[in-house]
């Protein structure tokens, strides 16, 4: 089956270098909306289904970046946002508001570690594809299916939100494209990724004077 | 299908393998971005299409850039790449399906990431290796897929980049940080390369780090 690309139409959004966010208590947790507007936010909750609304002063045209644990999920010009988790699962929800239509929301995302990744692509150009299974190798355990997207006639681009993933853990995820006879084409893959999620503290020493009984800490 | 004196002329392999940069998420209807050039950034960027009479016109807009490039008329799929308007050093190499573009005018956002552990592959540092210390040499491959031949090809380090040396040979090892002090390779005819040496020492006793971000810099003529 022909795809649009060999390469680069298959991409996972990789965390990168960020300010490790602060300790969260456990249970359910939406943080607090961060820069560059002050908001405030309601949630209602049915079964594992959550709702979000938030409240901004911003006036005229709003449009609210949802990140999900760290990932960009969604941008929308509604306040209100749904999303479905596991029962006792946790999450981190985190919004920006602005009226900036351009708003980067790469440059601007939260600080933190993402736990997730957005598997991404393009759809196959062959006209016979029905479905893409969307699979996912940890450490080298084989491949398993993640999830299964029906093609869409007129959607060029597709993606699948991961579950939270395991720290330290080698990943690598493949989309593969299934015709109506349910024959597998070929797949695309991104290049495996290792996930940190609590990257290790920075060392440092700790002296302490007797003399003034002050504690130092230094860069080791 | 693309200017060959246009800074993609030079494509940087490893065992034949283009090295990727920059990850990119986000296109418009019958467009894939197949490279990003690293001088990009990170960040958002656009790209847009128009329906014409005859054909369609692309165009694209670097993160942080207020300019689209000049619209670049396709009238049939293939490669094409398409510059910033300010910096045309800031381009996207896209492949482009002609009967999926839009009809009218369509227009998306491209997010634009490092990546870490690209095909340069430093790979990961075991804990052993930590203790004791390593080093590890890579070698790449500039090659010129345009039809000039590249002179004054220069290469140098970000100066925030940290234990990384480069060679033109493989014996003699610099850390210039800097154009004005590059590190001079032979000019690439069409169709040649030239190979870059890297070299990476980590310190015996080093802390860990997910996330270390080696920056090279390339430049050269291509007129």
């Amino acid at each position: 089956m022909a795809w649009p690309t060999e390469s680069g139409s298959l991409g996972t959004i990789t965390g990168r270098r960020r300010r490790r966010p602060p300790r969260r208590p456990a249970g359910r947790v939406f943080s607090a909306p961060v820069a560059p507007t002050a908001c405030t936010y309601t949630l209602t909750r049915l079964g594992d289904v959550t709702q979000i609304d938030v409240t901004t002063w911003l006036a005229g045209v709003v449009y609210y970046c949802w990140y999900l644990d760290g990932i960009l999920i969604d941008t929308t010009t509604s306040p209100r946002l749904w999303i479905q988790t596991a029962v006792g699962y946790q999450a981190r929800l985190e919004v920006i508001a602005s009226n900036d239509p351009d708003f980067d929301t790469e440059s601007n995302a939260p600080a933190g570690w993402p736990s997730r990744r957005l598997i991404w692509w393009v759809r196959s150009v062959d006209s016979d594809v029905v479905s893409y299974r969307v699979e996912q190798d940890q450490d080298g355990g084989g491949w398993s299916t993640v999830a299964t997207v029906a093609a869409v006639a007129d959607q060029w681009e597709y993606q699948v939100l991961s579950d939270r993933l395991e720290d330290l853990a080698q990943y690598t995820w493949r989309v593969v494209p299934i015709d109506a006879a349910g024959n597998d084409g070929t797949p695309i893959a991104a290049g495996e990724e290792k996930i940190v999620r609590t990257p290790d503290a920075p060392n440092f020493a700790i002296a302490f004077d007797d003399g003034t009984t002050k504690v130092t800490f230094s860069a080791a | 299908m693309y200017p060959t004196q246009h800074a993609d002329a030079l494509r940087i392999r490893t065992a034949s393998t283009e090295v990727v940069q920059l990850t990119a998420i986000g296109t418009i209807p019958g467009v894939a971005v197949l490279n990003a050039a690293a001088r990009n950034g990170t960040g958002t960027a656009r790209l847009r299409s128009s329906g014409e009479t005859v054909g369609h016109l692309l165009c694209y807009r670097a993160p942080g850039s207020s300019t689209f490039g000049v619209p670049h008329r396709v009238e049939a799929d293939g490669v094409y790449v398409l510059p910033d308007g300010e910096d045309p050093s800031k381009f996207v190499r896209v492949q482009v399906w002609t009967a999926y573009l839009a009809p009218g005018i369509a227009e998306g956002s491209v997010k634009l990431r490092d990546v870490f552990n690209n095909e340069i592959k430093a790979d990961d540092v075991s804990a052993a290796e930590a203790a004791a210390g390593d080093v590890e040499t890579t070698t790449l491959s500039l090659e010129n897929d345009g039809g000039r031949i590249l002179s004054q090809v220069k290469a140098w380090l970000d100066p925030s980049t940290e234990n990384l040396e480069i060679s033109s040979d493989g014996v003699a090892w610099s850390t210039p940080t800097g154009e004005a002090s590059a590190l001079g390779l032979a000019d690439v005819p069409p169709d040649g390369s030239v190979t870059l040496h890297l070299r990476r020492t980590i310190a015996a006793g080093a802390p860990s780090d997910p996330e270390i971000l080696n920056q090279l810099h390339l430049s050269f003529c291509g007129l």
